[in-house]
């Protein structure tokens, strides 16, 4: 062999092992040269012996050797893919409850910072009875801008997290006996067509849930997201929900919740809305109306329903100078008159408990029909 | 067009990979090294990539299938392999599954013919 193909040679060769693990390197650099010795032989014994022909004879091989590069790949027996089949079913449902999970901590810990700093944002109001707006109210958005920023990054830290663990469980090949196929047999059709129940069997397979119970996973959702809009705005900047009047050019805000004490109410809103968003992502986990579904909405109207009596009866939530403030403005118009002597703290509340003790209701009927018509239970 | 010509390929590569252990396993009885094996098999009408065989070599011995042995006496250093007694096992079970397979495949073929 010349230096000349001896070079080539050592080139693709270094090529081809530099992508392989270390205590193969040497090994397969030895095989690869025995290799090309023979193909090279193989070669110049087909074409002449004259030395330009033989010049060419080491590329001719190498060439039909082919790219280093996928050589190097077919000795790479571990796998070429991040999360095999084996662990992909594993992975994905390990990262949606995971990722979930961090979702809701980012939002409800950015609700408790925003609630923090709410608290010294109160400098921005005046009050000599009802507070004067001085600055906008152009501070919420940045701040919801930054929550969803914060959980958008937390969640793909978690999925990068969760994805590397998983990489490497795959090639450790750990045995992962979360959820590992057990015997399936004929129980798995549920009901209890067979006595025994081990593991997987047709016997436990759930009956189809009624296309009727079905729950909407988007309406889950969209109360889930309400439920935080809400809760946000009421924690954060309740001065939002305010009756605005201009006169004279001056731009008056009356807000209508009892801002100075905000903090005696806040621990019933939070949970409420711990309460509302626990049942709201079971409906959206279970995904049909049944039992659990049911009892999840009488649990949660319940408690709403405490938090809401203490929310509103331990002290007035209402602004208490609102309805002076009303009177002062409205007192010129006769018709108001009795619209003012009935509206007061007691009445507003009564009015928006009402409200809310009627939608628990109607949920709780509706949940309870489905159930009743429809009802079916995974076992 | 591309598409047609990339299926067709991947379901030949696909029926190849199938036997290629077997036709390797069955010419491993007695000693070889890896480039004799490539030109034996293809003077036998088995094609085969050096870059195919070697890896693979690589791959059944690691799995037991077959033992190596470097010879160093002749010009060059030479690896040998051949199969190991499991490996004589694994190769006489799957012959017979391959002969169950094309006889199976063979009745499949002549009704299709009716």
């Amino acid at each position: 062999m010349s230096p000349r193909d001896k070079e080539l040679m050592e080139r693709y060769i270094y090529q081809v092992i530099r992508h392989l693990p270390k205590e193969q390197r040497e090994e397969v650099g030895l095989e690869l040269a025995e290799l090309i010795g023979d193909m090279l032989e193989e070669e110049e014994a087909k074409g002449g012996a004259t030395e330009e022909e033989s010049a060419g004879t080491m590329e001719k091989v190498l060439t039909k050797l082919g790219s280093p590069a996928e050589f190097a790949k077919k000795y790479q027996d571990t796998s070429r893919y991040l999360i095999g089949p084996e662990y992909y079913d594993t992975w994905r449902w390990f990262l949606k409850i995971v990722m979930s999970c961090t979702a809701a901590v980012v939002v409800f810990a950015s609700i408790v910072e925003g609630m923090q700093l709410a608290s010294w944002h109160k400098e921005n109001w005046s009050y000599d009875g009802i507070y004067t707006l001085e600055v906008g109210n152009a501070w919420l958005f940045p701040r919801l801008l930054g929550v969803i920023g914060s959980v958008i990054s937390a969640c793909l830290g978690i999925f990068a997290v969760v994805t590397l663990v998983f990489a490497v469980l795959e090639r450790r090949k750990v045995k992962l006996d979360i959820l590992e196929e057990k015997q399936w047999s004929i129980s798995d059709l549920g009901d209890n067509f067979t006595g025994k129940k081990k593991g997987w069997t047709p016997g436990n397979l759930a009956p189809i849930p009624h296309k009727k119970a079905m729950l909407k996973r988007s309406e889950c959702v969209a109360e889930i997201v309400f439920s935080i809009l809400l809760g946000s705005l009421l924690l954060l900047t309740p001065e939002i929900f305010a009756i605005r009047y201009s006169e004279n050019g001056v731009l008056t805000v009356v807000p209508m919740l009892n801002i100075e004490q905000w903090h005696l109410f806040t621990p019933w809103i939070l949970l409420g809305l711990l309460f509302a968003i626990i049942d709201s992502c079971l409906c959206l986990a279970i995904g049909h109306y049944g039992k659990t579904v049911l009892v999840s909405k009488v649990v949660n109207g319940l408690l709403s329903l405490l938090c809401m009596i203490a929310f509103f009866k331990m002290q007035s939530p209402w602004n208490p100078d609102m309805f002076s403030y009303l009177k002062k403005i409205l007192g010129d118009i006769p018709e108001a008159g009795g619209f003012l002597t009935n509206w007061n703290g007691e009445t507003l509340t009564n009015v928006v408990l009402a409200i809310a003790v009627a939608i628990s209701l109607v949920e709780i009927a509706v949940a309870a029909y489905k159930y009743l018509r429809y009802g079916v239970e995974r076992q | 067009m591309g598409e047609e010509k990339d299926l067709r390929d991947s379901l030949l590569m696909e029926l190849r990979r199938g036997t290629l252990v077997l036709s390797v396993l069955s010419q491993m009885g007695t000693p070889k090294y890896g480039y004799a094996l490539v030109q034996s098999l293809e003077e036998k009408g088995v094609e085969i990539d050096p870059n195919t065989l070697y890896p693979l070599l690589r791959r059944l011995e690691k799995q037991g299938l077959l033992q190596s042995q470097w010879e160093t006496g002749g010009s060059k250093p030479r690896k040998y392999y051949q199969r190991t007694a499991y490996g004589d096992e694994i190769f006489v079970e799957l012959k017979g599954q391959w002969q169950q397979l094309a006889a199976g495949m063979e009745q499949l073929w002549k009704e299709e013919e009716l």
